[in-house]
């Protein structure tokens, strides 16, 4: 249970302070031409900013806040996060080989389900985060349960992306030598990856919601949002705050409804009776069960 | 519904990895389940934000090992206290005694030798706690979920065949309602012996349900699968007994399906 990096300090820097689209899922480019690296770079860190600045502006912020001030400073934070992040830099090189994937197909899959695994611990890092936060504040237990039910999704939804890739990627070695077939796997493996996206993506702009209104309802000035706090349930309007959490659960559930659809065995774990948190869940059920 | 009984849980867990996409589940029952273990969840957690972080904060104990299980008995002691004091039921303190028994499983989970911070310990536990309510939903998420209208009728009828608890009332009826509007047979998987199996020959004999422990499901279903249709099935019956005409005439009023 205790591993190194769940027990050791975790600060709020992993947890979702800009849209963490390096787990959005991508789309294989059959043959794309190789775009110059410093164009895309900068194309996708304006896409980036583009997004985040969207959410931004359906958040109610505090009077006291200059919207244009925290644009700058998110804009600041997503570039330095985009600089240090050593995932996002994996992110962009898959992104570069799926664009053109007949060419760079084994390097795609040398790099992406490792990167996966990494994915999975951020995700684990980020419950524990937010299990973190809701202890230190006042805040109702809604809050830990929508936003870890939406990272756990997120974890759901790797299993589900690595188990039908490497299905996939046996057919396309299969396949090397006939661009046609190849090809028709590729769109076969875009059109599953599309339809799941924008529940995906609907989710992710929901929990940041949800985040960056508590968080900057808490603190006085820009500089403050981001960084970790003592959150207080008096500091944040109720009716807001439940009409979020309602909207991440709701999305939550599509998100995985559509997983389910996808899959349903994938989707399915089996929970050992020996765990004692299994365990627990169980009997306080059974037992909230007679209460009526 | 997740199970306390260890046998039934597993035989569950196993009918459902089994047989997941033969199997339907009634709105109500699925909301039903999701609620309770989400009730679970936020209990425990409230237990944890409420209770036990400021307990240990209160009491200036900033690291714990796995020696410090003491420290927990104590804060749990107080806690029952507090329940004696609001005069709860019984079900509070079993409620109690559960996540005592589980903190102090986790505390002595943590290596020799290793001091955690307090806050990281009550997270750490509160994210595994998180990570298998996540777990525990998957199996009834997975099911298909169809909406049954309630049918007082029907319930009536149910009821005279011997069951007597409300809610599995409703869902046998909604089972039979399925059953015959859809005209393919269910089976009404449970371990419910006292409320359910237990009235298995009336149920069959007066509304041709089907109940069965997970272990017989798939025999049942095998059996079945060689009968007519339900409606068929029913309309064959020699000499329908009072009863049985009387259950058609409810299943006409209720789902507009002539059965006899």
């Amino acid at each position: 249970m205790f591993s190194g990096s769940l027990a050791g300090n975790c600060s709020r820097s992993a947890l979702g302070i800009i849209r963490n689209d390096v787990s959005q899922p991508t789309s294989l480019g059959f043959m794309k031409p190789l775009t110059d690296e410093i164009v895309a770079k900068q194309s996708e860190t304006s896409t980036l900013i583009a997004d985040n600045l969207k959410i931004l502006e359906t958040i109610p912020l505090p009077d006291s806040f200059d919207l244009e001030e925290v644009r700058k400073v998110l804009e600041n934070k997503i570039k330095i996060d985009i600089e240090k992040d050593p995932l996002r830099s994996i992110a962009s090189n898959l992104s570069k080989y799926a664009n053109n994937f007949y060419e760079k197909m084994e390097s795609y899959f040398e790099g992406i389900f490792d990167f996966d695994n990494q994915l999975r611990e951020r995700k684990r890092s980020d419950v524990f985060s937010v299990s973190k936060e809701y202890l230190m504040s006042d805040l109702p237990a809604s809050y830990v349960e929508v936003l870890s039910s939406s990272l756990l999704t997120e974890i759901k939804f790797l299993d589900l992306f690595d188990y039908t890739v490497r299905r996939e990627r046996l057919k396309l070695r299969v396949v090397r030598h006939n661009n046609k077939k190849f090809k028709r796997i590729c769109d076969g493996h875009n059109s599953w990856i599309d339809k799941l996206n924008p529940f995906h993506n609907s989710m992710v702009d929901s929990r940041i919601r949800l985040l960056w209104y508590v968080d900057f309802h808490n603190c006085k000035t820009a500089e403050e949002a981001f960084e970790f706090k003592v959150l207080k349930k008096s500091l944040i309007d109720k009716e807001t705050f439940f009409s979020n959490i309602l909207e991440l659960h709701g999305r939550t559930d599509q998100f995985r409804k559509a997983l389910i659809e996808l899959n349903k065995h994938v989707f399915h774990v089996s929970s050992s009776r020996d765990d004692s948190t299994v365990n627990l869940l169980c009997n306080s059920v059974e037992l909230m069960n007679s209460l009526g | 519904m997740p199970q306390k009984n260890r046998r039934f849980a597993e035989s569950c867990e196993q009918f459902l990895e089994d047989n997941a996409s033969f199997c339907l589940v009634s709105s109500s029952v699925k909301k039903t389940t999701l609620d309770l273990l989400s009730s679970a969840h936020k209990h425990v957690s409230e237990q944890l934000q409420e209770g036990l972080l400021p307990y240990l904060v209160q009491k200036n104990i900033k690291e714990i090992t796995c020696r410090d299980c003491l420290i927990f008995e104590d804060f749990f002691y107080v806690q029952r206290k507090k329940l004696k004091r609001q005069g709860k039921t019984e079900i509070y303190y079993e409620l109690i005694g559960q996540i005592e028994q589980w903190v102090a499983k986790q505390v002595h989970e943590i290596p020799r030798g290793s001091k955690v911070k307090a806050i990281n310990f009550t997270s750490v536990i509160l994210t595994e706690l998180s990570m298998k309510h996540d777990a525990l939903k998957t199996p009834i998420e997975i099911i298909e979920e169809v909406v049954i209208p309630e049918s007082p009728g029907l319930n009536r009828l149910v009821a005279l065949a011997g069951v007597k608890k409300m809610e599995d009332i409703i869902n046998l009826s909604s089972a039979i309602s399925f059953q015959f509007e859809n005209n393919t047979w269910v089976i009404f998987v449970t371990f419910d012996e006292e409320h359910v199996l237990s009235n298995r020959p009336l149920l069959k004999e007066i509304c041709a349900l089907h109940s069965s422990k997970p272990a017989y499901a798939n025999d049942y279903l095998v059996k079945i699968s060689k009968l007519s249709k339900p409606i068929q099935f029913y309309r064959n019956i020699p000499n329908h007994s009072v009863q049985q005409k009387d259950f058609a005439t409810e299943v006409k009023n209720a789902l507009q399906v002539n059965i006899i």
